[in-house]
């Protein structure tokens, strides 16, 4: 046999008393998928660093071909075909997207070459079958496209090892489905890539091989065709993780929100939300299901008050509040997990305390008469902390120091340390690892039992006829279909969601 | 929590990693190492310089009160500046309140000399205070609700202060029988009383550090000042979290104006006892320089103004006695203030060796 891709023996790295990656023996074959999965704070991200020369391992061979190598930081990794494609990106937002293709490593001597960047930015478009504008400012292409302008960057720079660092957690379905389809086509290229992701029927979906890591070392790698989803998932969690049962009691009581006829236009005054109605009651969580972009987030804005509804009329325990703001709303009970988790949920540059207490420190025990107390501050924190599972950070550190799971986490503690008459939860899970997703629904679920109003936005029909009472299908700003769960299958709801008739 | 993490200049992302104190040291030390740097290339010796000028800064008791009399504007443009930056608003028109603080100070000095001394300087204050954040109101409120950057309002605004208060007291308000363009003096009970009597040094010193008690109290122990700094640091969580982003906004530069007019005020009232037109030599810009070298935390912008308080006053008798031309004093001030306001924490090799020392 020959000698595989990659070849890694015994890898270790520390960071001061943690070992991220302890011991580690990974070998990939040349050409093909290989998936690295494992819960928050495994060492995947480690040792995809590793292998792209970003971190110089504290010991352990590292092989390319069956050659001993030593990387000598990302541009000596490029320069042998290795590259990666970060979990945030790297590129420059006020540039171009062509500037950006071709950045550190720009086409003509002295003065840029727009013409050669241009060719070979057309062939690259064509390899992947990816449109792209190219002369746009990054900062106006949707996180999709600036994934796939990524993925051009490295093969501009001759990669043909592809690293993708949970490159799903950002993506929408439909996003993810262009990302496996351009995955594809690479490994069929003959090009090696390293795809790391939380969900198991994306493994199942792309790869050929799968390794499992669990507290920094690797459990088991396999043949996708030899293993399971539920195997990988016990190889992951080093358990069995039964899911817990999230059926509703069914105690529904009075209407908490109401929407009348709501409207809702976007930024050039495109309709965006068309005549909305629906109520969500105590002790029910509603599912708004829908494809992204159908209206979900101006529906969300307009029922947080982060935006004037143009018409129609929405009221909270009976009273009308369109008018309201977004603290009055608050103070009536209405808590938010937003799904953009690092802008809206939360800063990553606020530290961990300045997160937890974002929305609670006016209230009492925290603030009395304007006076804030650093003490207690830092008490609920910590407290918060431990009820909620959140691990990597203590409350002084950044938020930038917890991994995306753990500040999600934060935010569900946060909005639900006090059970909220009204939740509006935007894809709660949404980049979330397996142990945190089954942590998140079962605190949903808790908050329903205990009386609150949900209003579930979600994209994952699994977590939609997992959790829901009532389903609203979003469809084109409209409401085309709102059901019983009992009454919802996985296809039916799949069909409404693609504006199929029902 | 509250005072860990200084918020950088309008809540940019925090690169640095130094440990606390190196991390408000550091661009200090940076500052010098380049002056010297400047000073050694035009063939002089650094440290000779160097200890003449914290000689003529500090080498005495009368030096030391004038080393602080020049750090208290700065003081106050300092804590003026930074007020806005943590909200996140780049008020660049602190020397613009200064100005017309001054002028409604000493106008308050000159024009009600019958009033007792307790209720004249509590009005003149009073006023500065308010013609200073009436200064900001406008860029505010064209911040606000128009989207109107207000690095460029407050900017032009300067100008306008220093034309208006020029135009004030040459032709309405001028002494009598001085050649110069300026106020009538103010009336003697109006006076900040000195620290040290023969210096300059008032107890508009005091203040100042009363202030900047007030602000670190602001920041690290008030609902108010927790919701200004998240505006700053994270709009979006803060908007979501229910904060009012244009009022947050309009608050910090108010503030902001407040203490720039008293900045002005206190100058007059402790220091000058009369409108001088131009009379600043920019001490609202230097306190920019504050601000950031200070990264907006109270300790730094306390360490912040008198640097450059030593700087100013140092640097002035450096010229008289030795034989360094002022062109190069202003060139070391020029480079030392630029290493002050670069964000160093962005050096790897600094962030690594400081985290091994
Ligand atoms: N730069 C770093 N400094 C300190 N600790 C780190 C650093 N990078 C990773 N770690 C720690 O190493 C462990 C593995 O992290 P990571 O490789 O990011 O895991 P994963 O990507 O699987 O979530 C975690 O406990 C994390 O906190
Ligand atoms: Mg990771």
């Amino acid at each position: 046999m020959s000698a595989p891709r990659i070849g890694l023996r015994g890898i270790v790295k520390r960071y001061g008393p943690i070992v991220a990656n302890d011991r580690v023996d990974l070998d990939v074959a040349a050409g093909g998928i290989h998936a690295v999965v494992g819960e928050n704070g495994a060492g995947k991200t480690t040792l995809m660093r590793i292998i792209a020369g970003l971190v110089e391992p504290d010991a352990g061979r590292y092989e390319l071909d069956g050659r001993p190598v030593r990387l000598r930081g990302p541009a000596d990794a490029i320069r042998r075909g290795i590259g990666m494609v970060h979990q945030r990106f790297q590129l420059v937002e006020e540039l171009s997207a062509l500037e950006n293709l071709v950045l550190g490593a720009t086409p003509g001597r002295l003065r840029f070459d727009r013409r050669a960047a241009r060719t070979a930015a057309r062939r690259l478009a064509e390899q992947l079958a990816a449109e792209l504008d190219w002369e746009a400012p990054v900062a106006q292409l949707s996180v999709g496209q600036r994934q796939r302008l990524e993925i051009m960057r490295l093969l501009y720079r001759r990669a043909d090892i592809l690293i993708f660092d949970e490159p799903t957690s950002v993506l929408t379905p439909g996003e993810a489905e262009l990302l496996f389809g351009i995955m594809r086509r690479l490994a069929a290229d003959g090009r090696t890539i390293l795809f790391i992701t939380h969900k198991l029927p994306e493994v199942f979906a792309v790869a050929q091989h799968v390794t499992v890591m669990r507290r920094g070392r690797v459990v088991a790698t396999s043949a996708v065709a030899d293993t399971d989803p539920r195997q990988v998932g016990r190889q992951m969690v080093g358990e069995d993780l039964t899911p817990p049962d999230l059926r509703p009691s069914g105690r529904v009581g009075r209407p908490v929100l109401a929407l009348r006829e709501v409207s809702a236009t976007g930024g050039r005054g495109e309709p965006r939300l068309r005549r909305v109605s629906f109520e969500v009651a105590e002790g029910e969580i509603v599912g708004v299901a829908g494809v992204e972009g159908n209206g979900q987030r101006e529906l969300v804005e307009v029922v947080m008050g982060l935006r004037q509804p143009a018409g129609g009329e929405i009221l909270l325990d009976g009273r009308p509040c369109g008018h309201r703001g977004v603290r009055e709303r608050r103070d009536l009970g209405v808590a938010f997990i937003s799904e953009d988790r690092d802008g809206e949920g939360a800063s990553l540059d606020a530290t961990i305390a300045d997160n937890a207490v974002a929305t609670a420190y006016r209230r009492p025990p925290l603030a009395r008469a304007g006076l804030l107390s650093p003490g207690r501050v830092r008490r609920a924190t910590e407290d918060l902390i431990r009820r909620f599972g959140v691990q990597g950070g203590r409350p002084g550190a950044p938020a930038r120091v917890l991994s995306g799971g753990n500040l999600q986490r934060l935010v569900v503690g946060r909005e639900l340390s006090r059970v909220p008459r009204l939740l509006v939860a935007a894809h709660p899970t949404r980049g979330v690892d397996l142990r945190g997703t089954v942590f998140i629904r079962q605190q949903l679920h808790r908050a329903r039992e205990a009386g609150a109003a949900i209003l579930l936005v979600s994209e994952e029909i699994v977590e939609l006829l997992e959790l829901c009472d009532r389903i609203v299908v979003l469809y084109r700003g409209r409401i085309t279909a709102d059901l019983p769960v009992a009454r919802v299958t996985a296809e039916r709801l799949g069909a409404l969601m693609a504006g199929l008739a029902a | 929590m509250i005072e860990t993490a200084p918020a950088p200049l309008s809540g940019g992302p925090v690169r640095g990693r130094l440990p606390g104190a190196l991390r408000l040291l550091a661009p200090f030390l940076i500052a010098l190492g380049a002056g010297a740097v400047v000073l050694w290339a035009t063939g002089r010796d650094a440290f000779a310089v160097y200890g003449q000028l914290a000689d003529a800064a500090l080498g005495g008791g009368t030096q030391i009160a004038d080393t602080l009399a020049a750090t208290t504007p700065i003081l106050f443009t300092g804590i003026a500046t930074a007020l806005a930056f943590r909200a996140g608003a780049f008020n660049v028109g602190v020397e613009g309140s200064l100005y017309v603080g001054a002028f409604a100070a000493a106008w308050t000095g000159f024009s009600f000399p019958h009033l007792p001394g307790a209720p004249l300087l509590a009005l003149a204050a009073l006023l500065a205070a308010l013609a200073g954040a009436a200064w900001a109101l406008l860029p505010a409120l064209a911040r606000a609700w128009l989207d109107v950057s207000e690095v460029v309002t407050t900017l032009m605004l300067n100008y306008v202060a220093i034309l208006l208060t020029s135009y004030l007291v040459n032709d309405h308000f001028l002494a009598r029988g001085v050649a110069n363009s300026m106020s009538p003096m103010i009336a003697p009970q109006a006076r900040l009383p000195p620290l040290l009597p023969g210096s300059q040094l008032s107890a508009a010193l005091l203040l100042g550090l009363l202030l900047l008690a007030g602000y670190w109290f602001l920041f690290s122990r008030s609902t108010l000042g927790f919701e200004l700094r998240l505006v700053g640091l994270a709009p979006r969580l803060a908007r979501a979290s229910g904060v009012d982003l244009r009022r947050s906004l309009v608050i910090a530069m108010l503030a902001s104006g407040l203490v720039g007019g008293w900045a002005g005020g206190f100058q007059v009232l402790g220091v000058i006892h009369r409108f001088v037109d131009g009379f600043s030599p920019g001490y609202g810009f230097t306190g920019i320089a504050v601000a950031i070298l200070g990264r907006n935390h109270p300790l730094g912008i306390l360490a912040g103004a008198l640097f450059f308080g030593i700087l100013t006053s140092g640097g002035g008798m450096v010229q008289l006695v030795s034989s360094i031309p002022i062109d190069l004093v202003n060139v070391v001030q020029g480079t030392l203030m630029v290493f002050a306001v670069a964000d160093l924490g962005r050096l790897g090799w600094l962030r690594r060796w400081a985290g091994r020392a």
